[in-house]
C-alpha cells in the first residue's frame, strides 16, 4: 500500500498536540509506551516523535488535497463540500477542517462510525476511503470531497458481509464499540490481500484498539470470512440508516 | 432456595388491550446478599418483565445496564428458561430505569448473575405456571396432566395444545402465583441456559445500528463541552465567554458553579453549540483562569513515592489484621524474604468517552445515559441539580465499555446542570483528554512485605504494612486493603498494617477494585517464598492451603465475595490449571517460563497460568494463557463466559505492561491513548484457553475475577524466565516492553 503523506498545516505551525496527532497508532505501539524514565515507581509521559511516524506504511491518514484547501478554509469558515458515502451523494456545509468523523456521524447521521480518541490511536472511527481504510477523525471533510467513502453501514446491503456473518458467528463483541473499526479495517485488509496470514492480520488490524480485549475472536472471524468469501471486496451498496432507536 | 427474598416477591399480572399479559413483579432481590445495599421497601408497582401479546410475541425485559458483560442477553435467558419459549423468538427490551420493579439496576461488582440468578428464573416459571392455569381451567383438565414446550401448553392425553399468546388473556384474569413456590426446571431440562447464545445486539451492532449512549439524539438538540480545571478541585476564576460567544455555532457559553463532589459536578466552563465539533472548536479559544486547591497543587507521584518510603520505615498507622506474634515470628524465621511493591494510578478509558443527553421541562430532568449504576444517580444527582429525585428520569443506553468508570455520575451531573441553564435538550460528550484527564482514578499503592519461612521452608509469618491514601482510618474509594486477604488465616503469624498519605485526586472502582492491584503484588511475594524456600511455585500455594487454619471467620458468611477463601475452591482452579497447562511437565527453552497465580475475587475462583518468553531480556512475548475459574454450578451464557475471561486477561496484560497514570501537581500527566497503551492484536497471546470448574455452588459473576490474578502469573512467568522479579508496575518501567 502506498502512503502520501502531507502535513495539514507546516510543521512551524504544528502544535504539540497536533504532532502527537500524527502518530501512526501502530507506530505508537511500537514507541509510544513510557520508557524514558526508568526510575522507581515514576513514569512521566514519553513526549512524541513527530517524524518517526514517516517511516510506516500503514495507512493514510491525511492526502494531498488537504494542503491548498485548507490555505483558503481557515477555522470556521463553512463551505458546501459533495461526500460520497455509501455511494449517495450529498453535499454538506460545514468547515473544512471538520473531520470527516463529525460530518458522517452528525450531519449525515450515520451513527456506525464511532469516536474514540480523536487523535488516530484507537481505530474506532474507520472508515474506507478510496477503498483504503482511514482514521476519519484524522481526515479532514475537504480532503473527501468527492471521494467514495465507505461506512460500516454500506459494507453490504444486507448485513451479509463475510466478515459481518462471521462476527455474528463466533460471537466477537463485549462492549462492541470498537467493533465497526475493526470490521472496516479487516474489510480493507481483505479487499487487497484474501487470504492473510497471522502476521498480515496482526499488521492490519494494529490500529484498532478492543478496550473489551476481543482481539482473539477478531482474529478468527476474519480468517473465517476469508473463508467464506475469498476475495469478496467491500460493496457500498447499503442505503444510508439514520435515526435513533 | 428458600431466602428472604422469595418470600418477599409478588407477582401482579395486568391484562392488555387485545388479550395479552403483562405480568408485574415487585421483589427485593439483594436481601440476603452480602455487600449490597439494603433496598428500602418500595411500594408496590406493576412491572413489564414479560409481556405476552395475543399474537404470541414474548418480550422480556433486560434490566441491567449493558456495558460489554453481556448481561442484556444473559438475564433474559433466565427468565425465557423457565418460560419454556424458544429463544429465537423472543423479543428484548431494554428497561428503563425503575428499580422498585426490577430490583438493583447495577453493572458492578459481578453482582447481576448472583442476585438475579434465581429471582429470575421464579419470575419465568411464574409466568408459565399462570398460563399452564389457563389452559388447565379452560380444558377442565387438572394442571398437573400439561407439559409446556416451545411458547405452547400441550395436554398430550387429549392431543391439545394452545400457545401461549392464545391464553394469554385468561391467564391475566387469574391470580398470580406465589413465586417463593414455583417448580423451577431441574438443571438437566435447561434449553436455553448453559447454552452458548449470542448477543442479542450483535446483529445491530456489525451493522453500525445505533445502538449506543453516544449514538443517541433529541430533536432540536444541542451539544455541549465542558472544560474543567486540570487539576482536582480548581474553581473558574475567570473565563473569556464573550468571546466564546462570538464563535460559529457557539449559543451559551456559562461558568457552572459545581460543587466540592470530585466525582460529581465538578466547576467548568460550558460551550454549547449547534453542533460537537463547533463547540469543541470553540473550546481551543477558551482562556480560563483557575483557582486551584493549593494542596493538591502540592500532589504527586513522585512526592507519594517519596512519602511512602519514609513511612514504611516507621511504625505503621492502621493495624487492620493481627494473628499470632508476627515480628517475633519473623525473628525466629529460618528465612525472610522483603520486598517492596508498588502500583500507579489507572484511567478506565472506556472505549465510548463520556456522554449524557439531558432534558428539563416543568422542573424535571430526563437522562439518557451510559451509566453502570443508574438507581444511584437520582439521589447523587438531586443535591447539585437541585432538582427532587423523584423528578429525574433515567433511560439505560448501551454502554461502550464500563470497567467502573461509569458507577460515578459526574458526565450526567455536567449535562443535566448545562440541560437545566439552556432550557432545552443537550448532548454532553467528552474528548478523550476529558476522559483520562478527570478519571476517578485506581489508586496506586505501595505493599511493604516481609515473609518468613521455617526449615522445612512453610510459611510461617506474613507481614504486610501498606501505605495507601487516606486520612486517619478513612480510605479512598479502592485504596482500603481487605485485611482476610489470602495468605490471612493460613499464616501462622500475619501482621497486616496500613498507612496514609493525603490524596486530592479522585479515586473509583475499576474492573476488579482492590484485587486488580494487591492480587499482583500478593501472588508475586508468595512466588518470591516459594523460590526462598526451594518449592515449585504452584504447590508451594497449595501447600499454604493445606496449612492449620488460622482465625477464620466463624461461620464463613454465606455470600463472601472477596478475602477469607475457601481452601477447597481454591485447590480446584490450582489443580485444574496444573493439569491444563501441563505444568512441570513442559520443557521450555531457555528465556521462556510459566507463571502461576490465583485470586478469589467477586464470589470467582481464578487461578491463571501463563506461558511467556523474554527475547533480549526485555521483549515480552506471552504465549498462551491458561484460565481456570469456579464460579458454581451453572454458567449462564457460555460463550460471553469465554469472551469475559479472555478480555479480563488481556485487560490484565494492559495493566501490566504499560497502564500508568502519572500525576503532577495535581493533575494527570497522560492524555490520551499514545501515552496510555492497550494491548493490540499483535501483542495479544494467541491462545487463552478457558476451564471451569463445575462445583455446587450458586452462580456468580465473570466480569472481574479473571483480571487479577493474570498480572501476577505475567510476572511470575518473567521471573521464571530471566531471574528478574517486577516489584514495580507497569514493566515498561523496568525496561520490559512487548516482543
Amino acid at each position: 500500500m502506498s502512503c502520501r503523506w502531507v502535513f495539514r498545516n507546516s510543521i512551524a505551525e504544528t502544535t504539540r498536540r497536533q504532532r502527537e496527532i500524527a502518530i501512526f497508532a501502530s507506530e505508537a505501539v511500537r514507541d509510544g509506551a513510557p520508557l524514558g524514565a526508568r526510575r522507581l515507581f515514576i513514569t512521566r509521559p514519553t513526549p512524541v516523535k513527530p517524524l518517526t511516524a514517516l517511516r510506516f506504511h500503514t495507512l493514510v491518514m491525511c492526502n494531498a488535497f488537504a494542503l491548498p484547501l485548507n490555505i483558503f478554509r481557515r477555522w470556521g469558515v463553512r463551505m458546501p463540500y459533495t461526500l460520497n458515502v455509501n455511494g449517495r451523494s450529498t453535499t454538506v456545509d460545514v468547515p473544512g477542517d471538520m473531520p470527516l468523523l463529525w460530518a458522517i456521524r452528525d450531519v449525515l447521521n450515520l451513527k456506525g462510525t464511532k469516536f474514540g480518541c480523536g487523535i488516530g490511536q484507537c481505530g474506532a472511527c474507520t472508515v474506507h476511503l478510496r477503498g483504503r481504510a482511514v482514521r476519519s477523525c484524522q481526515t479532514p471533510v475537504s480532503s473527501a470531497t468527492g471521494a467514495p467513502i465507505t461506512t460500516l453501514e454500506g459494507l453490504s446491503a444486507d448485513g451479509t458481509h463475510p466478515l459481518q456473518l462471521a462476527w455474528l458467528d463466533l460471537d466477537v463483541p463485549q462492549c462492541g464499540y470498537c467493533q465497526a473499526g475493526q470490521i472496516m479495517s479487516a474489510a480493507a485488509l481483505l479487499s487487497t490481500n484474501p487470504k492473510p496470514t497471522d502476521a498480515d492480520i496482526d499488521a492490519a488490524m494494529t490500529g484498532n484498539l478492543c478496550r473489551c480485549g476481543t482481539y482473539l475472536r477478531i482474529r478468527e472471524a476474519i480468517k473465517k470470512a476469508a473463508a467464506i468469501a475469498p476475495s469478496r471486496a467491500p460493496q457500498t451498496a447499503r442505503a444510508a440508516a439514520s435515526g435513533n432507536q | 432456595m428458600d431466602t428472604a427474598l422469595n418470600r418477599r416477591a409478588f407477582l401482579k399480572v395486568t391484562a392488555l388491550a387485545g388479550g395479552g399479559l403483562l405480568v408485574a413483579t415487585y421483589f427485593d432481590p439483594l436481601t440476603g446478599l452480602a455487600q449490597a445495599p439494603a433496598a428500602p421497601m418500595p411500594r408496590f408497582v406493576p412491572n413489564a418483565f414479560v409481556k405476552i401479546t395475543a399474537d404470541g410475541v414474548v418480550t422480556i425485559m433486560a434490566k441491567n445496564p449493558e456495558i460489554g458483560q453481556g448481561i442484556k442477553t444473559s438475564l433474559p435467558m433466565i427468565i425465557a428458561e423457565e418460560l419454556d419459549v424458544t429463544w429465537a423468538e423472543v423479543r428484548i427490551e431494554q428497561a428503563d430505569l425503575d428499580e422498585s420493579r426490577y430490583g438493583q439496576q447495577l453493572a458492578g461488582g459481578s453482582t447481576a448473575t448472583p442476585t438475579n440468578y434465581d429471582p429470575l428464573r421464579r419470575v419465568g416459571a411464574s409466568v408459565r405456571q399462570m398460563l399452564v392455569a389457563a389452559a388447565a381451567q379452560q380444558w377442565n383438565v387438572p394442571a398437573e396432566e400439561l407439559s409446556t414446550s416451545a411458547g405452547t401448553v400441550v395436554h398430550r392425553a387429549s392431543n391439545r395444545s394452545l400457545t401461549y399468546g392464545q391464553l394469554a388473556a385468561a391467564a391475566a384474569a387469574l391470580p398470580p402465583p406465589d413465586m417463593a413456590a414455583v417448580r423451577l426446571k431441574p438443571a438437566a431440562e435447561f434449553k436455553i441456559i448453559g447454552k452458548p447464545t449470542r448477543n442479542i445486539d450483535n446483529p445491530r451492532i456489525v451493522t453500525g445500528q445505533p445502538v449506543f449512549s453516544i449514538d443517541f439524539t433529541l430533536p432540536g438538540m444541542l451539544w455541549a463541552v465542558y472544560q474543567k480545571s486540570p487539576v482536582y478541585g480548581g474553581k473558574v476564576a475567570t473565563a473569556n465567554l464573550d468571546e466564546i460567544k462570538k464563535l460559529p455555532g457557539v449559543r451559551h457559553a456559562f461558568i457552572v458553579e459545581g460543587t466540592a463532589d470530585l466525582t460529581g459536578l465538578m466547576p467548568g466552563v460550558a460551550i454549547v453549540a449547534d453542533s460537537w465539533w463547533q463547540a469543541q472548536s470553540a473550546r481551543r479559544r477558551l482562556q480560563v483562569t483557575w483557582n486551584d486547591p493549593p494542596a493538591t497543587l502540592q500532589q504527586g507521584s513522585e512526592a507519594w513515592t517519596r512519602r511512602a518510603v519514609e513511612l514504611s520505615t516507621q511504625a505503621p498507622a492502621n493495624p487492620l489484621r493481627s494473628d499470632g506474634t508476627v515480628d517475633q515470628a519473623l525473628q525466629g524465621a529460618a528465612k525472610v524474604v522483603e520486598g517492596g511493591y508498588s502500583y500507579p494510578f489507572l484511567s478506565h478509558a472506556p472505549l465510548e468517552p463520556q456522554n449524557c443527553v439531558a432534558r428539563y421541562q416543568d422542573g424535571k430532568l430526563e437522562f439518557w445515559a451510559p451509566s453502570q449504576a443508574p438507581g444511584r444517580a437520582p439521589a447523587v444527582l438531586s443535591g447539585a441539580l437541585k432538582v427532587a429525585p423523584e423528578n429525574i428520569t433515567i433511560h439505560l443506553m448501551r454502554v461502550g465499555g464500563g470497567f467502573g468508570r461509569r458507577l460515578t455520575h459526574d458526565f450526567m451531573a455536567e449535562a443535566g446542570a448545562i440541560a437545566k441553564e439552556i432550557g432545552v435538550p443537550v448532548k454532553v460528550l467528552w474528548t478523550r483528554e476529558d476522559d483520562m484527564g478527570h478519571d476517578h482514578y485506581r489508586p496506586a499503592g505501595f505493599h511493604f512485605l516481609k515473609g518468613g519461612l521455617d526449615q522445612s521452608g512453610a510459611l510461617v509469618a506474613w507481614r504486610n504494612h501498606f501505605v495507601t491514601f487516606g486520612e486517619g482510618t478513612t480510605y479512598p474509594t479502592a485504596a482500603n486493603l481487605n485485611p482476610a486477604e489470602f495468605p490471612a488465616t493460613f499464616a501462622p503469624h500475619l501482621g497486616v498494617y496500613a498507612s496514609v498519605m493525603p490524596l486530592g485526586v479522585p479515586t473509583g472502582l475499576m474492573r476488579a477494585p482492590a484485587t486488580n492491584a494487591y492480587s499482583w503484588v500478593f501472588q508475586s511475594f508468595i512466588d518470591e517464598l516459594a523460590h526462598a524456600a526451594g518449592k515449585d511455585p504452584l504447590q508451594f500455594r497449595l501447600d499454604i492451603l493445606a496449612l492449620p487454619r488460622v482465625n477464620p471467620a466463624n461461620p464463613r458468611p454465606a455470600n463472601t465475595a472477596a478475602g477469607e477463601v475457601e481452601p477447597a475452591r481454591v485447590r480446584g482452579v490450582l489443580e485444574l490449571v496444573r493439569e491444563k497447562s501441563g505444568w512441570g511437565t513442559r520443557r521450555l527453552p531457555n528465556g521462556r517460563a510459566l507463571g502461576v497465580a490465583f485470586q478469589f475475587a467477586h464470589r470467582g475462583y481464578v487461578a491463571v497460568v501463563t506461558d511467556v518468553s523474554v527475547a533480549s531480556g526485555t521483549r515480552v512475548k506471552v504465549h498462551k494463557v491458561w484460565v481456570a475459574a469456579d464460579i458454581g454450578g451453572q454458567i449462564v451464557n457460555p460463550t460471553m463466559a469465554v469472551n469475559q475471561v479472555q478480555g479480563s486477561v488481556i485487560e490484565g496484560l494492559s495493566s501490566a505492561m504499560s497502564w500508568e497514570i502519572t500525576i503532577e501537581r495535581g493533575r494527570a500527566l497522560q492524555t490520551n491513548f499514545h501515552q496510555y497503551q492497550a494491548v493490540r492484536m499483535a501483542q495479544a497471546p494467541p491462545e487463552i484457553q478457558v476451564d471451569f470448574v463445575v462445583t455446587n455452588n450458586p452462580p456468580t459473576g465473570l466480569g472481574e475475577p479473571a483480571l487479577p490474578p493474570t498480572i501476577g502469573a505475567v510476572c511470575n512467568a518473567i521471573f521464571a524466565a530471566t531471574g528478574k522479579r517486577i516489584r514495580s508496575l507497569p514493566l515498561t518501567k523496568s525496561g520490559f516492553r512487548w516482543a
